[in-house]
This record gives C-alpha cells, structure tokens and sequence, in this order.
C-alpha cells in the first residue's frame, strides 16, 4: 500500500498539549520534541494506525527467525496474526470511506524509531534477544494503547474509522497482558 | 463426542474473553463458540482433547458434548481468554 504525503496543520488542540505526559512512558516511541505541534486528520490517523500495526508485525518477523522459546515464539505469531487482520480491516475501512492515508510526522517518526529497534535487537541472540523484544513489546504496546485512547481516538472525526480504533483496543491489551506474563516468565530464568 | 440430542448453548469470543466463561451442559447437548472480535481466536481443551480451529469475525465452531467432564479451555493464540466447560450427567440419567 502506497500512502501520499500531505501537509500537516499547524494548529495545537489542547489534547496535543498532554502528550508528552501521555507518552512519556513510552520506550523509543513518540519522543521527538515539537512532533506533536499538529494535529492529525483521519487520513493521517490511518496512516499512523496501519504504520503502527505493521511495525510490529516486522519485529514479529524478526523473533520469529532469532527466538526459540516457546512462548516467544507463539506470541510473535499472534503479533503478526492479529496486526495483519487489523490491516486488511483498515484498508478495507479506507477504501470504503473513499479516505487515502496519509503519511506524516508521527508515522515517520515510528519507522525512524522502530529500525532503531530493529537495529538493537538484531544485535542479541537467544535469550538476551527474547527478554529484549518482550521488554520492547510490553512498553510499544503500552505507548500505542495509550496513543489510541488520547491521541487517536480523540482525533478522530469519522464515527466508522473510531470504531475501528475502538474495536482494536481489547486486543491491543490483550496483547499487553500476554507480553507482560511472558515478560516475567523470561525474567526468572 | 456424540451426536446431538440436546439443547445448543453459544459462547461468544468478544473482547478478548469468552462469554459465558463458565458453561453447565449434558450429554448430546451442542456447544457453539462464535467469535466477535477482529482478531481471530480459537477454543482448545487445555489438556489437548480438542481444539477449533482458527476463527474468523463472526466464524463459530461447534461440538456435542459428550461423558460428564470438566475440561478447561483456551484460545491458543491468546491464553489469556480461558474458560471452562462442565459437562454433567443427564437429570434422567441420576433418576435411574
């Protein structure tokens, strides 16, 4: 899928004022100063929706090669499952709304941020690798829950496209949840 | 399993849980999973007697119950849904 770029606004709703707070927590993610001194339309909440699913899916791809666990195993299968279901469910939502996602500073920042990932990772082998991709797992899913709740969702324009990012949510902490156990799991070995 | 003689109870995958968690069925009686959510799921005895399989939006998957059991269950994609499945003894059964 090809997503043209266009401009971003200028303005500052008073929801992009908290997200430095908000995303604090975060791992590597969404920590540009000034990146969020814009507010994103649902073109561009799209765009950011299937970039963050499909970052995930390609870490998936790289457990799947560098781990052996198990449970790390089964779990970066479920990643690459679920985000490409939630993809084809996204796509097929933009194409019905006739929207074209559009690529922007956020979603370019998550690439930039996520190959900084995949850089580290692709560094560390068997165990060491899978604690670090279940440690990456549990804060990129923690930053993006709350990027959809405060961020995404309240930007959102379209009823059909915040019911998407909606009926995402229980998986997204579902994910989080099963990443956490496996996270403790690893860390006792 | 047997054939299906009985009533048919559905448990639905919705929002990363299985609803009813906890089911009370007799022998013959069918069981229906059906999924809600976006992402596919299954159901699977924990113990590996069954298992569905995977489950699209709005999919379902059905079995007949069969001798009186307790089996806890799981979507393997997800462990984290559980749900159990009790299967008792016919009432006709305990008046005999």
């Amino acid at each position: 899928m090809r997503f043209p770029t266009t401009p971003l606004r200028s303005t500052q709703p008073p929801i992009l004022r908290l997200l430095p707070i908000v995303l604090s927590a975060s791992l590597l993610l969404l920590q540009a100063p000034g990146l969020f001194a814009q507010e994103l339309d649902d073109a561009e909440i799209a765009h950011v929706a299937v970039t963050a699913n499909q970052l995930d899916i390609d870490l998936a791809e790289l457990a799947l090669e560098r781990a052996s666990d198990p449970e790390v195993i089964r779990f970066a299968e479920t990643m690459v499952r679920d985000h490409q279901r939630v993809i084809a469910e996204a796509a097929a939502l933009v194409e019905r709304l006739g929207v074209t996602p559009a690529d922007n500073d956020l979603s370019r920042t998550l690439q930039a941020q996520a190959e900084e990932v995949r850089t580290r990772l692709s560094q560390l082998r068997d165990a060491d690798f899978e604690r670090a991709y279940m440690e990456h797992e549990v804060a990129y899913h923690e930053a993006v829950i709350d990027a959809v709740r405060q961020v995404l969702l309240p930007n959102t324009s379209h009823p059909d496209l915040a019911g998407l990012l909606e009926a995402v949510l229980p998986a997204l902490e579902g994910h989080l949840e099963h990443a956490q156990r496996i996270r403790e799991a690893l860390g006792g070995r | 399993m047997e054939a299906a003689t009985g009533r048919t109870y559905t448990i639905e995958m919705r929002d990363m849980a299985f609803d009813p968690v906890e089911l009370r069925v007799h022998p013959g009686d069918t069981v229906v999973w059906v999924n809600r959510d976006m992402v596919p799921h299954n159901a699977a005895d924990a113990d590996g007697g069954w298992a569905s399989p995977a489950l699209g939006r709005n999919e379902r998957w059905e079995l007949v119950a069969g001798e009186p059991s307790a089996v806890d269950y799981i979507c393997d994609f997800h462990p984290m849904m559980a749900g159990r499945l009790i299967v008792e003894e016919n009432p006709s059964r305990r008046r005999d």
